[in-house]
C-alpha cells in the first residue's frame, strides 16, 4: 500500500510547514542568494581556526622569502654554456643576439674553431652554427654561391673590440666537404690579380680588412669592420693561428697539375664543382687561366679512356652551341665562338677530359692543349682511379656512359 | 477529465502553415542551393565556414606623387660632399616639397640587410641617410620612420651599419621588426607575393615611402639596387623567392610605388654581393642619385656605376619594365645631371 504524503494547502499552512518555515535562514542569511559576498556566515571564529590560519600565511611567507633569496642567489650552472648545455637533441643553442642556429643534419657539432681567437682588448662573442636549411638566415642572397661547393656547415663569431663595439671581426668558417670546394670557393672570390700564399696544406691572403684561408675541407673568411691598426693586428692575431689550428690536407690533384706541372700562379687555378663554362654537364672542372686573363685551360678526370672522349664529345656539343666550326687541329675540333670570336675545344688523353675555353685565335689554342696534353701525361692514372660513379649532373642522361667524378682529392 | 482543446481559425491556421512552410522552405533553400546561388549557405568542401583571413592593401597608386611632365625623372649628383649631393639629386627631380607635406608621416627604407659596417658597401650609407632624414625634417614631416626587416639579427644589423645612430640622431624613429609587426598584403595582379606576410606596422598611417638601396653586385639577380630593396619589407620564408628572383623583383616592384627613390652610389660593392666582405670588393661612386622610376635608377646605376654596360640587363628589367612599372633605358628619360662638391 503507498503511503501519500499531504501536500499542505498553500493557505492553509501545517504544523509541520510552520516548523520547516522556522529552520529557514532569515533572509539576508539565505545562502543561495547572499546580497553581501563578503559577509560571513559566523559571527565568530575558534582560537583552532585562527591558530591554523597565521600558521598557513606565515608558510606562504617563508615560500615568498625563499623564492626571492633564489633569484638574488642564482646557481651558476644555470647560466653556464658548456658544450653540453649548448647542444640538446641536435639543436645547437645560441646565445645573445646572433641569430640562432640549427643543425641542418641533426648532428651536433663542436666548432673547429680555436678559443684563443682574441687580443687582449678584444672580446669573443657568441658563437653560431648554420647547416644547409638556414643557411639563409645568416647569408640570404649569396647561399646559393656555398651550396654550389658542398656547403655543409658554417661556423660563426664575432671578436669585437672592448672600447669600440662597432670595431669587430667576423669570422665565417665554411666546412665544405673538400679541399676542392674550399680552394674552389676561396678562387671565385679572391680579388683578380691577388696573389695567394701557398702553404702544403691550404692557401690564404689577407686583403685590405679582411683575411681569407683555406685548410682541408675548410674555407675561412675574417672580415674586418674597417683597416684600422687595431683590425689589422686581430687579423695578424688570428692568421698563424687558424692556420696551426684548422685541419689541413695536401692541394688537390688539380694545383699539383697546375701549378707544380704547369707553372701556373695558384691564383690562377679555380676549380667549378658543377656547370663549369655554364655548361651542365661539366662538373668537377680544374682551369687555371692563361697570363693573356681570357684563356682558359681545364681538365676533369673520368674513369676512363673512352669516358673522357664521351665527355670531351660533349664539351664540343657545348661550344657548337655558340660557335662554329672552326678547323681541326692538335688532333681536335676547334670552334669559334660566334659572338665574341673566341676559340674552344676539348679532347681526351687517357682518362683526363682536356681543352682550352676562350684563347683569342687557334694558333695560340692550340699551343695552349699541346701544354696541357703534354702536362696530363704526367699525371698518376691512379688520381682516375679514385673517381666515383658518375651521378650528379644535368646532360648525363644523354651520355650515359659518359663518366664524371664527385668528390674532391 | 474534460478535453481542453482549443479550436483554432481557419484563416489563422493558413497563417501559421504557411508561415511554417515558407520557414522550410528558406531553410532548405538556404542548406541545399548551390554555394553561388543567392542566400545559399551551402559550404560542400568546408571552405567558407573557415575564419576570412585579415588582408591588407596598400594605395591604389602606392604613394606616389602626381608625374610631372617638365621635370626630370632622374636627378644625379656627383662629387664628395654627401649632404650636398642627397640634396642636389632631390632638387634636381622638383625639390623635397614636390614630395613632402607638412605634416606627412614618412617612412624611408634603407638596406639594412645584413651585420656588416657601412664601409663594407652591403648596406645603405648611414650619412645619405642622414642627410635624406634631414631633408624631409625641414620639410614638415610629422614623423620620419626608418624601417627594414634584415636577414640577420635586426639589433645587431642596425647597430653594426650605422643606420641606427644615423637615424636617431637625424630625428627619425626606427622601427624593428617583430613576429606582431607583419601583416598579411594583398598585391593584386602579383606572382608570388599575391598574399604575403609584409611588415606592415610601419606603414600604418603613412603618407609618403622613399627607397634608400646602395649598389651591389648580386650573386643571384646579378645587381641589387632600389627595386630589389623593397625585399626588406618581406616575412615569412622569403628566402624560397630566390628560385624565381627576377619575378620576385618584378612583384615587389608591382607592391611598392614609393614616393621617389634614392640611389646610394656614394660606395659601389662590385663583386661578391650581395654580402661582400672585403673592402676590396667596394670602390669609392662618389654618386647620387634621386628618381621618381625606380627601374631608371636601377638601369642608371647598373650601367654607370657597376660598370656593367656591356653586358645584358638582368631578367627582372625586362619584367618590370613589362608591366608597366618603370623605364629601364635611363638614357630616354629626363635627366638632370650636376657636379656637386
Amino acid at each position: 500500500m503507498m503511503k501519500h504524503r499531504a501536500v499542505p494547502d498553500d493557505t492553509t499552512p501545517s504544523r509541520a510547514g510552520d516548523a520547516m518555515s522556522n529552520m529557514r535562514p532569515r533572509h539576508n542569511e539565505d545562502r543561495l542568494f547572499v546580497r553581501d559576498g563578503r559577509k560571513s556566515y559566523r559571527r565568530s571564529y575558534s582560537f583552532n581556526e585562527f591558530r591554523i590560519g597565521m600558521a598557513v600565511l606565515l608558510a606562504l611567507a617563508c615560500v615568498l622569502a625563499w623564492v626571492a633569496w633564489k633569484g638574488a642567489h642564482p646557481d651558476p650552472d644555470l647560466l653556464s654554456s658548456d658544450a653540453d648545455l649548448l647542444i640538446k637533441g641536435g639543436t645547437i643553442a645560441v646565445e645573445g643576439s646572433a641569430p640562432l642556429g640549427t643543425s641542418g643534419s641533426g648532428q651536433s657539432n663542436s666548432s673547429p674553431l680555436p678559443s684563443n681567437l682574441a687580443l687582449p682588448g678584444w672580446t669573443v662573442g657568441n658563437m653560431s652554427q648554420f647547416g644547409w636549411d638556414n643557411l639563409y638566415v645568416k647569408i640570404n642572397g649569396r647561399e646559393d654561391y656555398y651550396k654550389s661547393f658542398g656547403f655543409e656547415r658554417l661556423y660563426f663569431v664575432s671578436i669585437l673590440m672592448d672600447e669600440n663595439q662597432g670595431t669587430a671581426v667576423d669570422i665565417e668558417l665554411y666546412d665544405l666537404g673538400s679541399a676542392a670546394n674550399a680552394l674552389g670557393a676561396y678562387a671565385g672570390e679572391r680579388s683578380p690579380g691577388t696573389r695567394p700564399d701557398v702553404t702544403e696544406s691550404g692557401m690564404g691572403h689577407l686583403d685590405r680588412n679582411a683575411l681569407f684561408l683555406t685548410r682541408g675541407a675548410y674555407y675561412l673568411r675574417a672580415i674586418g669592420s674597417d683597416e684600422s691598426p687595431e683590425v689589422l693586428a686581430e687579423l695578424a692575431h688570428l692568421r698563424p693561428l687558424l692556420e696551426n689550428s684548422l685541419t689541413g690536407e695536401p692541394l688537390p690533384w688539380g694545383y699539383a697539375l697546375f701549378v707544380g706541372s704547369m707553372g701556373f700562379d695558384p691564383g690562377a687555378v679555380a676549380y667549378a664543382p658543377e656547370n663549369a663554362f655554364s655548361f651542365g654537364f661539366a662538373n668537377h672542372v680544374y682551369s687555371a687561366t692563361l697570363d693573356d686573363g681570357d684563356t682558359e685551360v681545364f681538365v676533369v678526370a673520368t674513369r676512363d679512356g673512352a669516358g673522357a672522349e664521351a665527355l670531351a664529345e660533349q664539351f664540343h656539343e657545348g661550344f657548337m652551341s655558340y660557335g662554329t666550326e672552326a678547323g681541326t687541329s692538335g688532333g681536335i675540333e676547334w670552334v669559334k665562338d660566334r659572338y665574341v670570336g673566341t676559340i674552344s675545344g676539348a679532347g681526351a688523353n687517357g682518362p683526363w677530359t682536356i681543352g682550352v675555353h676562350a684563347a683569342p685565335d687557334l694558333e695560340s689554342a692550340v699551343e695552349a692543349y699541346g701544354s696541357i696534353r703534354q702536362a696530363v701525361g704526367s699525371l698518376d692514372p691512379a688520381i682516375a682511379d679514385l673517381v666515383p660513379e658518375a651521378g650528379t649532373g644535368e646532360g648525363e642522361s644523354e651520355a650515359a656512359d659518359a663518366p664524371t667524378e664527385e668528390g674532391g682529392y | 477529465m474534460p478535453q481542453d482543446h482549443k479550436r483554432i481559425e481557419r484563416r489563422a491556421f493558413l497563417k501559421k502553415a504557411g508561415t511554417a512552410g515558407a520557414l522550410a522552405l528558406g531553410a532548405g533553400w538556404a542548406s541545399l542551393a548551390p554555394p553561388n546561388w543567392l542566400f545559399s549557405l551551402r559550404d560542400p568542401d568546408g571552405e567558407r565556414g573557415k575564419p576570412r583571413k585579415e588582408v591588407i592593401r596598400l594605395p591604389e597608386n602606392g604613394f606616389a606623387v602626381e608625374p610631372s611632365a617638365t621635370l626630370p625623372v632622374l636627378g644625379v649628383a656627383r662629387g664628395q660632399n654627401l649632404d650636398a649631393m642627397v640634396r642636389a639629386s632631390i632638387d634636381a627631380i622638383g625639390g623635397i616639397s614636390r614630395f613632402v607635406s607638412s605634416g606627412d608621416i614618412v617612412v624611408i627604407k634603407p638596406n639594412v640587410a645584413f651585420e656588416r659596417s657601412a664601409a663594407l658597401g652591403a648596406t645603405s650609407n648611414p650619412v645619405v641617410l642622414a642627410s635624406l632624414i634631414r631633408i624631409v625634417r625641414e620639410a614638415g614631416a610629422r614623423e620620419i620612420r626608418v624601417a627594414d626587416n634584415p636577414i640577420e639579427s635586426p639589433e645587431s644589423c642596425f647597430q653594426r651599419s650605422g643606420i641606427r645612430q644615423a637615424a636617431v640622431e637625424a630625428g627619425a624613429r626606427i622601427y624593428l621588426p617583430t613576429p606582431a609587426d607583419f601583416d598579411t598584403l594583398n598585391v593584386p595582379g602579383a606572382t608570388w607575393i599575391e598574399e604575403w606576410p609584409f611588415f606592415w606596422r610601419p606603414f600604418i598611417g603613412a603618407d609618403k615611402v622613399i627607397g634608400v638601396a646602395p649598389v651591389k653586385d648580386h650573386n643571384l639577380c646579378r645587381a641589387s639596387m632600389t627595386t630589389k630593396n623593397w625585399y626588406g619589407l618581406l616575412g615569412g620564408r622569403r628566402n624560397q623567392f630566390h628560385q624565381d628572383i627576377h619575378g620576385i623583383i618584378s612583384d615587389l616592384a608591382l607592391m611598392m610605388k614609393p614616393t621617389f627613390v634614392l640611389l646610394d652610389g656614394s660606395r659601389v660593392l662590385f663583386r661578391s654581393g650581395p654580402t661582400g666582405g672585403s673592402l676590396a670588393d667596394v670602390r669609392e661612386g662618389h654618386t647620387i642619385v634621386a628618381s621618381t622610376d625606380s627601374l631608371a635608377a636601377d638601369a642608371f646605376g647598373w650601367e654607370e656605376l657597376l660598370g656593367r654596360g656591356d653586358e645584358e640587363l638582368p631578367d627582372y628589367f625586362a619584367q618590370v619594365a613589362a608591366r608597366g612599372l618603370g623605364n629601364p633605358d635611363w638614357r630616354s628619360v629626363t635627366i638632370k645631371d650636376r657636379q656637386v662638391g
